[in-house]
């Protein structure tokens, strides 16, 4: 269960990928039309309902028109008639291709106005033109600059890594509960920090316990820190290991879209 | 148990990774866990005490920034051959539970006549033997997912990489059972090998002319690690960097890296 799983008061465990059907709409990037078919290789393993049967139960359950708008008995009986046409070859080759497709033609394929591909847009144009983005924090008590990096051991989305990606971690990444932030050897040296020696790094937002790593390939004056580790939940094999970069970290926004635009924020570093 | 005769006329089966392919992505890590029974424990960063088959270690050029550059090279087991057959860890087993296959060169590791001595451990110039400090445990309802083909391995043995042995043994029972006595190049691959997405590792028949180890050994920029040792090691690594192929052994500032000299085993 993940974090937000652990705040919900009522959980609804859905089968795995393995275990259930599942219709797969087009994927992105793909040119035509196409809907998968993922269907269940082994028998559920743990006290699981497919989240469609839940969706189907729970609307019998209010009755009235919500119910009759679920006729289905199972997911499964569901996915059968909606795909009607489309059961025999999605269930034979794994995926079907919407027939008679036609892709919209050169002339409309565009809508701007001189129906091409634009860079920008009038609508863009029309803001205020984009300030370089300022940092929060005092750059005298914050000197340094905290990033965050993907690496490919280590999941950083919702997903908690898997305890056989965790031991394929570096211990130059995570070394007992402590992650270890990356510094260049010429920044540790003028903090007095040297190889694996604990810290305590600060931002604007907050501050946490790490480790260092001494790596040439990050630039001076930069700590980096891998994303993907601080979570809470998961189970032991993840939770309570390193910290989590966006508890330290603070948006800023982009003038003209108001997205973030921070891709770090000022740190400080001292020996813990 | 320790034979003298060379296997020229055998299988020798090796493994050719390509490291300016190999992202350190760690696939081949997980992949190997998962096929050879391999288990995990809460705290796994202590990598002395951590049973992985591979490792992959990040080497850098040392040079300050920006000029700095990385590489990544998995490390299964080397296989080495040594001088007909003695490898270091063969050589100083005590309880033969370590055994060099003529068949087809690969090391054995028989856990039930191991009894924990770690001599092994010590010969190895690789650090590719791991000893069992606690009997394996795995999370409720995953024993299920063990495979029946890899024997789980109790509290202190020593285990390593097999080169997927067990996938060799079930090919060769299809191939007997369907009347063949010779596998084809893709009937017996590593878990590593196909979990790679970079397509990095490349097993094969070192002595079979028609398998791709068999070019790809002899590339130019092919090396082996840590080679003058006498290891004789059947895993190559190519990379095009002069640097990545210095790291491969412990050269002196006026020595020269070279091409691998095939020839001399």
């Amino acid at each position: 269960m993940d974090e937000t799983a652990v705040n919900a008061d009522l959980i609804l465990p859905n089968h795995t990928n393995l275990e259930r059907y599942e219709d797969v709409p087009t994927p992105l990037g793909l040119t035509r039309p196409i809907i998968g078919l993922s269907r269940p290789v082994v028998a559920p393993q743990f006290n699981t309902r497919h989240t469609g049967d839940v969706v189907i139960q729970i609307a019998r359950a209010i009755g009235g028109t919500v119910g009759s708008a679920f006729p289905w008995p199972t997911y499964e009986a569901c996915l059968q008639m909606t795909r009607a046409g489309a059961w025999g070859p999605l269930n034979r080759d794994g995926f079907w291709e919407v027939p008679g497709f036609q892709p919209a033609d050169w002339a409309h394929a565009f809508e701007t106005a001189s129906g091409k591909f634009e860079f920008t847009n009038a609508a863009i144009t029309s803001l205020a033109l984009s300030e370089p983005i300022v940092l929060p924090g005092d750059e005298k008590a914050f000197p340094l600059l905290l990033m965050p990096f993907d690496s490919m051991r280590l999941t950083n989305g919702w997903i908690g890594n898997p305890p056989f990606m965790t031991k394929a971690v570096d211990d130059t990444v995570l070394k007992g509960d402590d992650v270890l932030v990356e510094l260049n050897p010429q920044t540790a040296s003028s903090l007095g920090l040297s190889q694996g020696q604990a810290a305590e790094l600060q931002t604007p937002v907050g501050a946490a316990r790490v480790r260092v790593n001494l790596f040439e390939g990050v630039r001076p004056g930069v700590v980096a820190m891998p994303t993907g580790l601080g979570h809470t939940a998961f189970d032991e094999f993840i939770a309570g290991k390193g910290v989590n970069y966006n508890m330290l970290a603070g948006p800023v926004a982009d003038p003209a879209s108001g997205l973030d635009a921070a891709w770090g924020i000022r740190a400080k570093l001292t020996k813990a | 148990m320790k034979q003298d005769h060379e296997h020229k006329q055998n299988k020798k089966y090796g493994m050719v990774i390509n490291l300016d392919k190999c992202t350190g992505c760690g696939a081949c890590m997980a992949a190997c866990m998962a096929e050879n029974n391999v288990p995990f424990r809460k705290d796994e960063t202590d990598k002395l005490l951590s049973t992985a088959w591979l490792r992959i270690y990040k080497l850098n050029n040392g040079k300050p920034y920006p000029e700095t550059d990385i590489c990544y090279l998995p490390r299964p087991c080397q296989q080495c051959e040594g001088h007909a057959g003695h490898s270091p860890c063969v050589s100083v087993c005590p309880a033969t539970a370590t055994d060099y296959d003529m068949e087809t060169g690969i090391v054995s590791q028989i856990y039930t006549r191991c009894f924990g001595c770690r001599y092994c451990m010590a010969a190895c110039p690789y650090h590719v033997r791991l000893f069992n400090w606690w009997d394996p445990v795995w999370p409720d309802g995953m024993e299920k997912y063990l495979s029946p083909n890899v024997s789980v391995r109790m509290r202190g043995v020593v285990e390593k990489c097999s080169f997927c042995f067990h996938r060799y043994q079930l090919a060769k029972d299809k191939a007997y059972a369907e009347g063949r006595r010779e596998l084809a190049e893709e009937e017996y691959q590593t878990a590593c090998t196909q979990a790679c997405p970079a397509d990095a590792i490349t097993f094969g028949d070192l002595n079979n002319p028609k398998h791709k180890v068999y070019e790809l050994k002899n590339d130019p920029r092919a090396f082996r690690l840590l080679e003058r040792l006498g290891t004789n090691p059947k895993v190559y690594y190519i990379s095009s960097r002069e640097w990545v192929r210095r790291a491969g052994d412990n050269y002196l500032e006026h020595e020269k890296t070279g091409a691998v000299a095939s020839g001399h085993h």
